[in-house]
């Protein structure tokens, strides 16, 4: 760009100018690392059994919490995911094997991808294979609370409220339905955002330009 | 088009790093999935399926307007038609609260001639389960603790007049896979009963029920 041009160069937008200050990606980073990282973990088996190989399952404390009736955490496994997953009837009857690599490997990938959201290392792609599982699973919840609310049990679809495998139990689905909005924009956010302060390696893969 | 290609390829990386973990986790976990059993296999043979999701209440949440939070619709309970038909389907019988309150409460429970199994997870077992129940969970993992269990188990189910098996109730059939799985191992199929209202079902109803092992002594008395 010649000196006239950088001279009359339009000034960036509220929001450009916000993005490279880092702090929005950096809030959406923590904020939908940090949730990913919580709901796949629950979803692993791995707290349980870390929790009981350490001694501290039988605990008072730790009863309470992972209460299945009054407890505050959820926490289940691989093969309560199965059966939670196996309701969306997601795959054909014949594609079993997939339920059950979907089953392992989601909350997995879910605990990656909001670890390296949380550390700033390849957000884009972490970012972006959580966009698509957000946009997967909202779809298919909203449709299952459609088919809930078809069939008659309920008064209204308010009133709906299942375990949809997120890893936080029984939810109500107007509950559910605004938070994974909410953290769609999140993911938006960080796929699409410029900045790369605070971040450890934005690209996990090199861009081929110079940075 | 060159910077989405590479977020793409970098999103298919983390899916293939991410899967790689969790083959290794999965192995190493003792609860976790074999990735070769077709888990479902016994609900799918009869094209038997679920009628309507798990999980579902008709109590609207504070804050929402009152003219939805209305009383729940008053039915019979779907669910148990799923597993009814799945229990037909596979030559096994049903039985509801009422028929295993009965055996419970019968003297013929303490001398064996009825026993009862639990076939969910062991953390819902500990929580609370039928005084007296054994436990098999349907998805047990550990293929020498399984013959161990039905070792014991089965022995004292030929001399008993009744199995009732039963899981958490409504569209749980975790129940029926532990049912089929029985007569595998030597046991009558008509001496086999699945409660359908399962737990869930016991405690609404306000029986007793006991914690931690089976025969703990921890036993709560139930309200309705």
């Amino acid at each position: 760009m010649t000196s006239v041009e950088l001279t009359n160069s339009p000034e960036p937008s509220l929001l450009k100018r916000l993005d490279r200050t880092g702090v929005p990606l950096l809030i959406a980073r923590l904020l939908l690392g940090g949730m990913f990282i919580w709901m796949g973990a629950a979803k692993t088996g791995y707290p349980e059994l870390i929790l009981k190989n350490m001694g501290y399952w039988d605990s008072p404390a730790v009863q309470q919490a992972v209460h299945h009736e009054t407890g505050w955490i959820e926490l289940g496994g691989p093969v309560d995911f199965l059966k939670l997953i196996r309701e969306y009837d997601m795959f054909p009857a014949f594609a079993w094997p997939l339920l059950n690599l979907t089953a392992v490997a989601m909350p997995w990938i879910e605990v990656l991808c909001g670890l390296m959201l949380v550390l700033g290392v390849g957000v884009r792609g972490s970012a972006g294979l959580l966009l698509a599982l957000l946009i997967v699973f909202t779809t298919m919840i909203i449709l299952r609370g459609i088919r809930i609310y078809n069939a008659g049990e309920v008064a209204s679809f308010c009133a709906i409220k299942f375990n949809c495998g997120c890893g936080g139990g029984d939810v109500w689905i107007c509950y559910k339905i605004p938070e994974n909005l909410i953290l769609t924009l999140l993911a938006v956010i960080a796929l699409l955002s410029q900045a790369r302060r605070f971040c450890l390696r934005k690209n996990l893969l090199p861009s081929g330009r110079a940075e | 088009m060159r910077e989405y290609m590479r977020v793409i390829i970098e999103g298919l990386v983390i899916a293939v790093v991410g899967s790689g973990i969790a083959l290794v986790a999965n192995a190493k976990n003792p609860t976790g999935l074999v990735l070769s059993k077709d888990y479902f296999a016994f609900a799918r043979g009869n094209n038997s399926q679920p009628s309507t999701p798990m999980s579902t209440t008709a109590t609207a949440p504070d804050g929402i307007t009152p003219e939805t939070s209305a009383a729940p619709v008053k039915k019979e309970d779907p669910s148990t038609a799923y597993i009814r038909k799945l229990l037909r389907d596979n030559g096994l019988s049903a039985v509801d609260h009422a028929e295993t309150a009965q055996m419970f409460q019968d003297p013929g429970y303490a001398s064996g001639l009825y026993l009862f199994l639990d076939a969910r997870s062991e953390h819902e077992y500990t929580a609370g389960h039928i005084p007296g129940a054994y436990h098999l969970y349907a998805f047990l993992k550990d293929d020498a603790l399984k013959g161990q269990i039905l070792s014991e188990f089965i022995p004292l189910a030929m001399g008993a007049d009744k199995v009732v098996i039963y899981c958490g109730g409504g569209e749980c059939d975790d129940s029926v896979q532990v049912a089929l799985e029985l007569p595998m191992h030597g046991l009558d199929p008509a001496k086999i009963l699945v409660d359908v209202d399962g737990f869930t079902g016991w405690k609404k109803a306000g029986m007793p029920y006991e914690k931690g092992v089976r025969l703990s002594g921890d036993i709560v008395e139930g309200t309705k």
